[in-house]
């Protein structure tokens, strides 16, 4: 069936709640009007107050009380709205979520997904567009999802509802409206799989969320100049699927990592380092980065578009491995 | 109230042994057998003891620093507990959590965040988990005056009324936090009871150096919620009789008022009130003692005995799978 | 010495506020110590007579003894009598401190880059790829002297590759077996090949001539005789149908099938036709005879035995002696044109190219047609360009009308 990215995450999400009477979802504006973007709509209606449930302005609460609720045997897929708040409640996500288990003991299983809308969406501003994912890959005890199609985000998300381990689940704002045909039946994607959308020879392109979408523009354009680009989507960063990521650099021997958020000390920085210590002897030139610039994303519209990565930015980095 | 014999002893024995719990604590902290540092709680175990006394099976808690031996009471085995706090491999943890993070879940405890506040939502959440499967248990939700100030309290207070949950918040008002005292950083005289209209919450003050005050206040508020009425909040008024950790000299307050606070000691309080009501002989309340003493030297010499965890195990615990 | 503050490790015993042998009781002030932060107050931690083994302004490591609460003064009178080094036994401080910094994480090297560390020298750093400097390594090449192309003049993969193909002629061209020319003595058939080619030339005015003809319908004639090989009974190659055409126009042009021995010129009332066939072991030239005599079939036959024959080099003697003219076709071979060199004392041989299909003008009209080149070498001392010239109009009619050959 044709859906989008966005009607694929409400629909794991009913799934899962069909599923598992434990699993119940709440969070700001998640009830009465399925939340911000109309991803939870219909939720309310088929499972009522008990198990959706609107919260206050509250992000400590939210992760605090999916933290209790999931301890003594709920499932709760709890709603931060924008990613850019899980800062609001970073260290009941960095302490107490990813640590719960490692601290109290092998009875504390935390089965809880913290869903949010992350990245630029066109003037959002500095606060409503973040990538926070590689903040949170700096933690210990988190799984961490980042999905960019609509067949990803389905089958990662049921799987993240499923899981007794926390998981920080990134939804791209600019990916809700875009459409996939996705199977019927039921289907799960386990964690810590990366996903090759498309195969090629000269360059590994590692791209997250939305910048999978650019990066497949870029090899377009670069297959006309005679350049061959690979791309990997990780689609969790934690776990990382390091052996599909090594395959392909075995093939191609050069890489750029592709990310939406801040170049300094991001998913990029992790990811080449990472490799230059596992795969330095195998690397014909320098693992480069294509990521936004350091600065508080700025509102004006045509500023925005020049801080963040697009194809042509993609294309230029590759051209410089050669 | 009336009182029955075993009540009185039960509530008695409970005091001791987080008493003579606590002393030993700084005991083994002074010998160097415990990593990082403790909070002793001496002086302040009767709002402990006394709002547990409203206990049943089924309920959660969700305790705080001091006093780690609380969890003793909620029934942690002593083994456990001295493992956990001496970092070894038959700790709840094995060691990987420490002094702060006694707990287990089959006793009802939620655990304990080092980042003191953000786990008073923890207990909320379990809150919501009581009231979908309908029963009557409650979360107990201990907190300290310091803790009051920070804002994951009030988000956490204000989810658990909006939601009328099942969850008593134990304000353990010991009046400092850490060497600030309630009245330089609070600016209510009672940071739990002053709060509770604000989110539409009854609240009790009850005296924190009397445990029968504390169950008296508790019983009412716990019975309250039982009835499915929601959550509230009580306050216990009590002292911190050492520094906040040990090697803290507390030399910030005035020592006349520590000792003041300390002739209100509650176990000796609650020692006078047995004898004189002749529910406990001075030879019953001695062999209550000494058996307390050695149940609690048995289980240091266990957690002495007990190994380190290896390096290999140190990514166990991390993730279910 | 008693813990006091998450960083103590050490503290100062300042001052004993009770005397040695002196009655304490638990909670007792009787100690002030004094750590990198602050003084503390030590309060006795049980009931008993104190000895002291830490006196004033020792410093203790926290864990080691200060001193002892004897229970009972006998206690203390036996402790007191024993003078030994109390502090010579450490209390544990957390017993597992030892084990886990036993342990401290290795940063793990992968084997294969440690071949690295021989390589980069401290006199200068290399720019070059990891890979660029594997690949060098494992070819045993020394990597300053490959030149980088990468960006900033980086050495990459292809660098070394290049280098590595550059590296493989001057190693071949070193070779002493590469430099080492090999000397065939001329012996046998190859002498007299040699001889007689070269006598050939030598003396005789040869000179040649070529024309394009267009052999699309031979093609076709050719095509049936393939088809219905049923029917004729042997296959009939494109050379029998080329043989039987030279045939015909030697008859017409009599001087053209003779021989020439410097005085006289013999022309043949026979057409004996020498065919030119690549052997392996040389040129071979066997003697189709009394040709004019025989059908296509018969033609067909009995080259064909005279070509295997003459591959195998098995022609008994005179079988290459008494030929009139010869052809050579080289159609099989990329060759549109050559100038053959006559077998004396022949005064003529033709050679017969490659056929192509070029885009040509019939009737005004371009059109696709099959081509092929036929090419005389003559002695101009016995023909002249007008005889040659009817020979090639002659040649070019039969082929180009291919059914007058069999007429």
């Amino acid at each position: 069936m044709l859906v989008t990215y966005g009607q694929a995450i409400g629909d794991a999400i009913k799934e899962e709640m069909r599923n598992d009477e434990n699993v119940i979802i709440f969070g700001e504006d998640v009830a009465e009007m399925g939340n911000i973007f109309g991803i939870t709509k219909g939720a309310l209606e088929e499972f009522g107050h008990d198990r959706v449930k609107n919260t206050p302005i509250s992000e400590t609460a939210i992760i605090g009380s999916a933290i209790g609720a999931a301890i003594t045997g709920l499932r709760p897929c709890v709603e931060l709205m924008y990613s850019d708040f899980a800062l609001v409640a970073f260290s009941e996500l960095f302490h107490c979520v990813g640590k719960w288990r490692y601290m109290h003991g092998p009875e504390y299983k935390l089965p809880l997904v913290v869903r949010s809308a992350m990245g630029s969406s066109f003037g959002a501003g500095a606060e409503h567009s973040n990538c926070v994912e590689s903040l949170f890959m700096h933690a210990t005890g988190l799984i961490i999802v980042s999905p960019s199609t609509a067949y990803d985000a389905k089958g990662l998300l049921k799987t993240a509802i499923r899981s007794d381990d926390p998981v920080l689940f990134f939804e791209h704002k600019q990916l809700y409206q875009t459409k996939e045909n996705i199977p019927d039946d039921e289907y799960t994607i386990p964690f810590g799989v990366a996903d090759v959308k498309r195969e090629g020879k000269d360059v590994t392109i590692i791209a997250v969320g939305l910048m999978v979408k650019k990066a497949i523009e870029a090899a377009s354009i670069l297959e006309e100049k005679g350049i061959s680009i690979e791309i990997i989507d990780p689609r969790t960063l934690v776990p990382f699927d390091k052996e599909t990521v090594f395959e392909s650099i075995r093939k191609t021997h050069r890489v750029v990592v592709v990310e939406e958020s801040n170049k300094t000390a991001g998913i990029g920085a992790e990811l080449a380092a990472m490799i230059q210590e596992s795969m330095y002897d195998e690397l014909d030139g320098p693992v480069l980065r294509v990521a936004a610039l350091d600065v508080p994303l700025p509102y004006n519209i045509a500023l925005e578009l020049h801080c963040v990565p697009d194809a042509q930015k993609i294309v230029t980095a590759v051209e410089a491995l050669f | 109230m009336a009182y029955s014999k075993n009540f009185l002893i039960d509530i008695y024995e409970e005091l001791v042994e987080l008493r003579l719990f606590e002393e030993k604590l700084v005991e083994i902290y002074n010998l160097g057998k415990v990593p990082g540092h403790i909070h002793s709680g001496v002086g302040e175990e009767a709002t402990y003891v006394g709002t547990l006394a409203t206990r049943k099976d089924g309920d959660y808690y969700k305790i705080t620093h001091r006093p780690v031996g609380a969890s003793a009471i909620i029934g942690v085995p002593l083994n456990t507990i001295f493992s956990e706090i001496m970092g070894k491999r038959d700790g709840n943890s094995g060691g990987r959590g420490g002094v702060n993070h006694v707990s287990l879940l089959s006793k009802g405890m939620l655990g304990f965040s080092g980042t003191l506040a953000c786990d008073i939502a923890v207990g909320v959440g379990a809150g919501l988990t009581i009231k979908k499967k309908g029963t009557d248990n409650i979360v107990y939700v201990y907190y300290g005056d310091g803790t009051s100030s920070r804002g994951p309290v009030h988000e956490a207070m204000n989810l658990a009324a909006v939601w009328q949950l099942p969850v008593l918040f134990i304000c353990e008002n010991n009046q400092f936090a850490i060497s600030t005292h309630a009245t330089e950083g609070i600016s209510v005289e009672n940071p739990g009871a002053d709060r509770a209209a604000g989110y539409g919450m009854p609240s009790k003050i009850v005296d924190g150096t009397d445990v029968l005050s504390v169950y008296e206040g508790a019983k009412e508020l716990t019975d309250y919620i039982r009835s499915g009425k929601g959550p509230a909040i009580l306050e216990a008024k009590s002292y911190r009789w050492r520094g906040h950790f040990e090697g803290d000299q507390a030399r910030y307050r005035d020592a006349g008022v520590t000792e003041e606070w300390k002739r209100k000691d509650c176990v000796e309080k609650m020692k006078k009130y047995i004898c004189e009501s002749k529910v406990a002989t001075q030879e019953e309340i001695n062999a209550i003692c000494k058996k307390i003493n050695d149940d609690l030297d048995k289980a240091i010499k266990f957690a002495d005995e007990s190994q380190s965890i290896t390096v290999e195990e140190i990514y166990e615990y991390m993730y279910v799978k | 010495m008693p813990r006091a503050g998450l960083t103590m490790v050490e503290g100062t015993v300042m001052m004993w506020k009770v005397e040695e042998g002196s009655e304490v009781k638990k909670g007792d002030s009787i100690l002030e110590i004094e750590n990198e932060k602050t003084m503390i107050d030590f309060e006795c931690t049980a009931d008993g007579f104190i000895h002291i083994v830490a006196e004033p302004g020792e410093v203790v490591a926290v864990g080691r003894r200060i001193g002892f609460v004897a229970e009972t003064k006998e206690e203390y009178n036996e402790l007191s009598k024993n003078k030994k080094d109390f502090n010579s036994t450490t209390v544990e401080v957390c017993s597992n401190d030892g084990e886990i910094s036993s342990s401290k994480q290795k940063f793990e090297i992968k084997k294969d880059n440690e071949i690295y560390s021989s390589h980069v020298t401290n006199k200068g750093h290399v720019r070059a790829t990891g890979l660029a400097k594997k690949m060098a390594i494992s070819a045993e090449i020394d990597i300053k002297k490959v030149n980088g192309t990468g960006p900033n003049g980086r050495i990459v993969a292809k660098d070394i590759d290049d280098y590595i193909n550059s590296m493989a002629i001057v190693n071949d061209t070193n070779n002493e077996k590469y430099l080492k020319p090999e000397v065939i003595p001329l012996t046998g058939i190859r002498r007299s090949i040699a001889k007689n080619m070269y006598e050939s030339l030598q003396n005789m005015a040869q000179s040649s001539a070529a024309v394009e003809v267009d052999v699309t319908k031979l093609m076709e004639m050719k095509k049936i005789f393939t088809d219905k090989i049923n029917i004729i009974g042997c296959k009939v190659t494109m050379n029998d149908i080329l043989a039987m055409a030279t045939v015909k126009v030697l008859k017409k042009h009599p001087l053209t099938n003779s021989t020439f021995d410097g005085t006289n010129i013999t022309t043949y009332p026979y057409v004996n036709l020498s065919v030119a066939v690549g052997a392996e072991n040389g040129l071979m030239v066997p003697v189709l005879k009394y040709a004019d005599k025989m059908t296509l079939t018969q033609i067909s036959t009995n080259l064909k035995d005279l070509v295997e024959r003459a591959k195998e080099g098995k022609l008994v003697s005179d079988e290459q002696l008494g030929g009139t003219f010869t052809i050579s076709n080289v159609g099989v071979f990329p060759i549109d044109i050559a100038t053959p060199i006559i077998n004396p004392p022949q005064v003529a041989i033709m050679g017969f190219g490659r056929s192509v299909k070029k885009m040509v003008i019939v009737n005004d009209e371009p059109c696709i047609r099959t081509m092929m080149n036929i090419f005389v070498t003559f002695d101009h001392r016995v023909l002249d360009g007008l005889e040659v010239g009817r020979i090639m109009y002659d040649m070019k009619e039969y082929l180009e009308n291919p059914e007058l050959i069999i007429v």
